[in-house]
């Protein structure tokens, strides 16, 4: 059986040798012990030996040759009329018999428990303003559940790291933000009388869904209307004439220009746009939650409505 | 023929073959090594094949061992089987240890073989206290420990030795005195005698010739059987010789030792060449049989190298088993999943 | 029934128990017979079983560790009594190369079931070689069980539990815990090896403590009750393996949580269990976990100095309070 000779493992951190001395010539008789070729590793220069008696075949190194570990070299063939001539090239490894290469040769490298995840990396822009808000991982899982901005809790000067009570405080009653306006103009007032038909508050619902539409490019914008009953009559679209049906309301509008009552914050949660008259023109306040409605946001709201009810032509045409 | 002389060829002729399946076994294993096809790293056992033979030939498969990193031979003398040892060295499923321990780590439970020990002088505790549980448990089994010269250094044996005295446990110190340390020559390494240091804990200490089976087997079988009657424990020094380096690839060693030497050792003492003249000489072999043997033997090994080079590597979801006795998966176990 | 016994006894009882029950269970380690160890744990047993099963050995750790390695591995099942937990360091060869890998390397087919029963405990004024808790060392390595018994209820069934499994198992007494009395029942029982215990139900902070330091967060939790604050306090019982289950599900109820523990802090056991909260209930928690392990400085001897390095259950309750109050325990 013709025996390989292959570069070998001479070192305990050896991944190839160097042929620094053909000892022994292609074709050439061995015995086994005897030294064929001169191999240089990283600590130093070594002898190897024949492992059987024959006759060197097929020799595929020359010196010189840094040959990896387990890379086939020559043969032993047993017969002299076997010997085969020599080759060229720097002989590979042979993978598929070399076990000591890659651990993938001898298991399955797919993890089977406790996979370690390699941590994403996400390059997340650094919020301009602001910067990360500190909060515990509950309170800011919380918060992304419950559509909380946690910026605009910081922003409402909740102090850092924000906790879960935090959260829970500003749900609680005194979380209300209120912005207000005034319309010193009469120009709604003519159309008002220009029409019989025309009713203020479903004008009013118009142009507050307008401007939400506006403000915050919205597809679609169901208002709520409250009188001081308390009932309340949701109105799908009023600015595209009502158009689809009623969904959850952006915003609850109160009419409060027909009478003496010159301001409303209700209970709860929600946006609440109230208006009402004065001698001077109208009065416009927003009251509305800052964790869940930024405050510019609100503030370009209050200035459209505002505009709107200023030259309600532009809107009605 | 008289009857006992028959009897006693066989036992010739098998500590013979126990020798030269050692070394086929070695000289297999070297060339996987050599050609890359066996991970990691080996300590060859060629050229102290008439230790293991000699003492384990004295055993019986109650008896127990500890062997050491260049423990092919022990395990091999004790009664394992090739094809399942090159399935280990190679790290197949089908190994001794399903691939878990390698070359430096073979146990084989059914011959007795508590497992060879990668700490140098790790398993003289062990031996110590299999022997402990014989003589509390009243079994009539004898342990033998297999060290190194080398292992003489490490303050464990002490220990062990003082108790072993002090209760008179059945074990033997069998010392492979191969006159290197790694890659020092033991005379750098150990002041005074080796058995002048058992004879210091009142343990009756031998020396014999390591490369003569024949006395290494009387010696252990008297030994054995004194240990069996409660005389124990006893201390051997057997002098012989590695072929090899410390480790396969530990090939330029010039500034250890000498090529004159290993050449004299090896034309002179070899343990197998020698037993087979001798075996001749008395007429218990023919030449040409013991040709035979080496040739069976030759062929044996390289078929369960080719049997162990095709056998599958262990699923990777062995890799969590056999932490712990009881518990089929360790780490779910550890983090406190009920099994 | 119970009655109330020491810690002692309770060990003593385990051991007794367990040999009459298997014939095969040694004790074996230095002056463990007549002397019955320097604690008196052990008092009493040489006297009902015998030298041959009571082994005193020579001062030697490694020695009869190693002894009873092969024991084990060879029918025994010895009980290794190391007289000061400090010692492990001279046994761990023969405990972590040995011991701990036997039934690995051997794929399945050895096995070494024996016990190392040791201590560990500062504020015994006895320096920086006898006070140390190296709980971690051991629970470090895979193939060792590792218990940590917080009252003589605990050690008795912990023990028991030990001697039976068929592995090597460490188990760490606290050394200053050897005369406190514990309610123990009279029938027999075993406590299994990865069941954690919750002492004390609340919902604002789980408080985990093992070993004395349970007693510590107990107390923690009774002055953390004067402020209104709801504390739960769990006890491991074993680090290896450890019932996470019952960890994370306090902890997701909580959302705080402190781990007490009495190794040094760094690299510890505390770092650990905290490791493991913040990993797999991260979401769930409205604070960091805080760490309090021994003071990493060797054990001193003055009593000044040797108080200020074990967790106290004032410093455990002020750092619940601040959690629980928002205010950050480190500077964010």
């Amino acid at each position: 059986m013709p025996h390989e000779v292959r570069m070998p493992q001479l070192g305990m951190v050896q991944d190839s040798g160097v042929i620094v001395a053909w000892l022994k010539r292609n074709g050439d008789s061995v015995k086994a012990g005897d030294p064929i070729f001169e191999v240089e590793t990283d600590k130093a220069t070594m002898e190897v030996e024949a492992a059987t008696d024959g006759y060197l075949s097929g020799v595929k190194a020359v010196e010189g040759d840094d040959v990896p570990v387990g890379g086939l070299i020559a043969m032993i063939v047993e017969a002299e009329g076997d010997v085969e001539e020599a080759g060229t090239g720097v002989p590979d490894a042979e993978p598929e018999d070399v076990a000591v290469v890659e651990a993938a040769q001898w298991s399955d490298p797919e993890p089977v428990k406790q996979p370690i995840s390699a941590p994403v990396e996400r390059a997340t822009p650094k919020s301009v303003a602001s910067g990360r808000v500190l909060a515990s991982p509950k309170a800011r899982r919380l918060a992304s559940e419950r559509g909380i901005d946690l910026h605009l809790l910081r922003a409402q000067g909740v102090s850092e790291p924000i906790h879960v009570a935090d959260l829970d405080a500003a749900f609680a009653a005194g979380g209300k933000s209120l912005l207000s306006a005034v319309v010193e103009s009469t120009s709604f007032d003519e159309i008002l009388d220009c029409s019989r038909t025309a009713d203020r508050t479903k004008l009013l619902a118009l142009f507050a869904a307008g401007a939400w539409r506006a403000t915050f490019d919205a597809s679609s914008v169901s208002v709520a209307i409250k009188d001081l009953d308390g009932r309340i009559e949701i109105v799908a679209n009023p600015d595209r004439g009502g158009a689809g049906v009623p969904e959850d309301p952006v915003l609850t509008l109160v009419d409060l220009c027909g009478t003496r009552i010159n301001g409303y914050v209700p209970m709860g949660g929600g946006v609440t746009l109230c208006v009402t008259r004065s001698a001077a023109g109208y009065g416009l306040s927003l009251a509305f939650e800052e964790s869940r409605l930024a405050l510019s946001g609100a503030a370009a709201l209050v200035e459209d409505i505002a505009a709107r009810i200023e030259n309600p032509l532009l809107q009605l045409l | 023929m008289p009857r006992d002389k028959s009897a006693n060829s066989e036992a010739y002729l098998r500590m013979y073959r126990q020798m030269v399946r050692i070394r086929a076994f070695e000289n297999n294993a070297n060339q996987l090594y050599l050609n890359a096809k066996m991970p990691g790293l080996t300590h060859m056992y060629t050229g102290q094949e008439a230790v293991a033979v000699g003492i384990c030939e004295a055993l019986t498969d109650e008896d127990r061992i500890t062997s050491t990193h260049r423990g092919h031979g022990h395990c091999l003398a004790k009664g394992a089987e090739l094809r399942l040892m090159f399935c280990e060295l190679l790290g197949k499923e089908e190994g001794y240890c399903r691939g878990k321990g390698g070359s430096m780590h073979i146990a084989d439970q059914a011959h007795g073989n508590l497992g060879a020990n990668a700490i140098v002088g790790g398993s003289a505790g062990i031996a110590t206290g299999a022997a402990l549980s014989a003589k509390r448990l009243g079994r009539n089994y004898v342990t033998v420990c297999f060290f190194g010269d080398g292992a003489t250094a490490q303050g464990l044996w002490y220990e062990v030795m003082n108790m072993a005295a002090l209760w008179k446990l059945p074990v033997i110190y069998a010392c492979e005195n191969n006159g290197y340390s790694e890659y020092t020559p033991t005379d750098e390494v150990v002041a005074g005698s080796l058995t002048a240091r058992a004879e210091a804990f009142g343990i009756e200490a031998h020396q014999v010739d390591g490369q003569d089976v024949l006395a290494v087997n009387k010696c252990a079988t008297e030994l054995a059987e004194r240990c069996r009657r409660g005389e124990g424990p006893f201390f051997i020094e057997l002098e012989t010789y590695r072929y090899h380096g410390h480790h396969v690839g530990d090939i330029n060693r010039d500034y250890y030792r000498s090529k004159e030497e290993e050449a004299r050792w090896k034309a002179d003492r070899d343990p197998i060449d020698n037993f087979g003249k001798w075996l001749q000489s008395e007429g218990v072999a023919a030449k040409e049989e013991l040709a035979m043997i080496d040739s069976e033997i030759g062929d044996e090994a390289a078929a369960a190298v080719k049997y162990a080079l095709a056998a599958p590597y262990p699923d990777a979801v062995e890799v969590d088993m056999h932490v712990f006795k009881g518990v089929e998966h360790a780490l779910p176990y550890m983090s406190g999943e009920r099994q | 029934m119970t009655r109330g016994i020491t810690l002692s006894q309770a060990v003593n009882e385990a051991i007794a128990e367990e040999m009459r029950r298997d014939e095969t269970v040694i004790l074996i380690g230095e002056d463990v017979a007549e002397a019955g160890t320097p604690f008196k744990v052990l008092s009493g047993l040489v006297e009902e079983f015998g030298t041959d099963r009571v082994i005193d050995t020579p001062i030697a750790e490694p020695g009869f560790m190693g002894i009873a390695v092969g024991a084990a591995m060879t029918g025994l099942r010895p009980i290794v009594d190391l007289m000061f937990g400090d010692f492990l360091y001279l046994v761990m060869d023969q405990l972590c190369n040995q011991a701990a890998k036997t039934h690995y390397m051997s794929g399945g087919k050895l096995s070494v079931p024996l016990v190392l029963r040791t201590n560990l405990g500062a504020t015994r004024r006895s320096a920086a070689q006898h006070s140390q808790s190296l709980h971690a060392l051991v629970a470090h390595i895979p193939g060792l069980k590792v218990a940590m018994p917080s009252s003589a209820y605990e050690a008795k069934g912990l023990l028991k539990a030990a001697i039976r499994d068929d592995n090597p198992v460490v188990i760490f007494e606290d050394k200053l815990m050897y005369q406190d009395k514990a309610p123990v029942p009279e029938e027999e029982y075993l406590l299994p090896l990865g069941e954690a215990a919750i002492l004390r139900e609340g919902s604002e902070v789980t408080l985990i403590g093992t070993s004395s330091m349970r007693q510590v967060c107990e107390r923690a939790a009774e002055i953390l009750d004067g402020d209104g604050i709801g504390a739960e306090v769990i006890d491991p019982r074993t680090l290896v393996p450890l019932d996470e289950g019952t960890i994370l599900g306090s902890v997701r109820k909580t959302s705080r949580a402190i781990v007490v523990d009495e190794g040094h802090q760094n690299f510890g056991i505390t770092a650990e269990i905290a490791a493991r909260i913040s990993e797999k209930a991260f979401y769930h928690l409205d604070a960091p976990v805080i760490r309090m392990g021994a003071m990493d400085v060797p054990v001193p001897f003055s009593p000044a100095l040797e108080d200020l390095t074990v967790p106290t259950p004032e410093g455990v309750a002020a750092n619940a309070r601040a959690l629980v109050r928002g205010v950050p325990v480190h500077a964010p």
